[in-house]
């Protein structure tokens, strides 16, 4: 049975993005998105979790972090759901690629990824939960 | 990941196959350290088989690349797999630590 939306629950604990990148290949699969839509989503996802990951959370424990794949409009959307502190990527300043590499800060380029390799962002605060949506157009280039 | 690593004199090649993801990337410092201690003068990174780069890999290849370029030594990135390549090319790398060939 094909499902269009598929939900993963995960931990915040690095070992967990595993759990996701199994289910988006088979959601991939299932669906046929084109390899350049599952590259995109899948290094966007790594960039995202990582981030909420490491930064999110300012205690030791356990947190669930929902991540949701599903096909809309003709198009790819990955959500993704924590209950870190508030934390909007889209408002992260954007890297000066302009500077040459000798004299660039270490770091600070995976939003810029998923900016580069996805075609619409948006996040909104949820009460006490972040909630990241990626979105990806689906053709059939990829 | 897999990492196969070729030795020529102080020159070493790693030839990265699969996912240099956050572990991937750590797997990929560790060698690059050894080496380093081992003094190495120039450092390859052959990402030909290399299936996905992410950031932690490029924070790897950056901070090295500085790293043994204060020291008058090199790292190089060298024939990116499309996947990589996009990521290199995305963050503005491409032109600073991709081997010319």
């Amino acid at each position: 049975m094909e499902f269009f939306l598929v939900q993963v629950s995960l931990t915040n604990q690095p070992k967990e993005k595993q759990k996701i990148l199994q289910a988006l290949q088979k959601f991939a699969r299932d669906h046929r998105l084109p390899d350049k839509v599952l590259q995109a989503a899948d290094l966007s996802l790594e960039e995202h979790l990582t981030n909420v990951m490491n930064y999110g959370f300012e205690d030791s424990q356990v947190h669930e972090i929902l991540v949701r794949l599903e096909l809309v409009d003709g198009g790819f959307q990955i959500e993704v759901e924590d209950d870190g502190r508030a934390f909007n990527p889209l408002e992260y300043p954007e890297p000066d690629l302009s500077v040459p590499l000798s004299e660039r800060p270490i770091g600070g380029l995976g939003i810029h990824l998923i900016k580069s390799f996805m075609d619409e962002l948006g996040y909104r605060r949820e009460g006490a939960r972040n909630v990241f949506q990626m979105r990806k157009k689906v053709t059939s280039g990829g | 990941m897999n990492i196969q690593k070729i030795v020529n004199g102080t020159t070493y090649e790693f030839l990265v196959a699969g996912r240099v993801d956050g572990e991937g990337a750590n797997q990929l410092e560790e060698q690059i350290l050894l080496a380093i201690r081992a003094d190495a003068q120039i450092i390859y990174v052959n990402l030909q088989q290399a299936t996905f780069l992410c950031s932690a890999g490029l924070r790897v290849l950056m901070q090295y690349w500085r790293q043994l370029k204060a020291r008058q030594k090199l790292l190089q990135a060298t024939r990116p797999s499309p996947e990589a390549d996009a990521v290199l090319a995305a963050s503005g790398f491409r032109e600073m630590l991709v081997e010319k060939i």
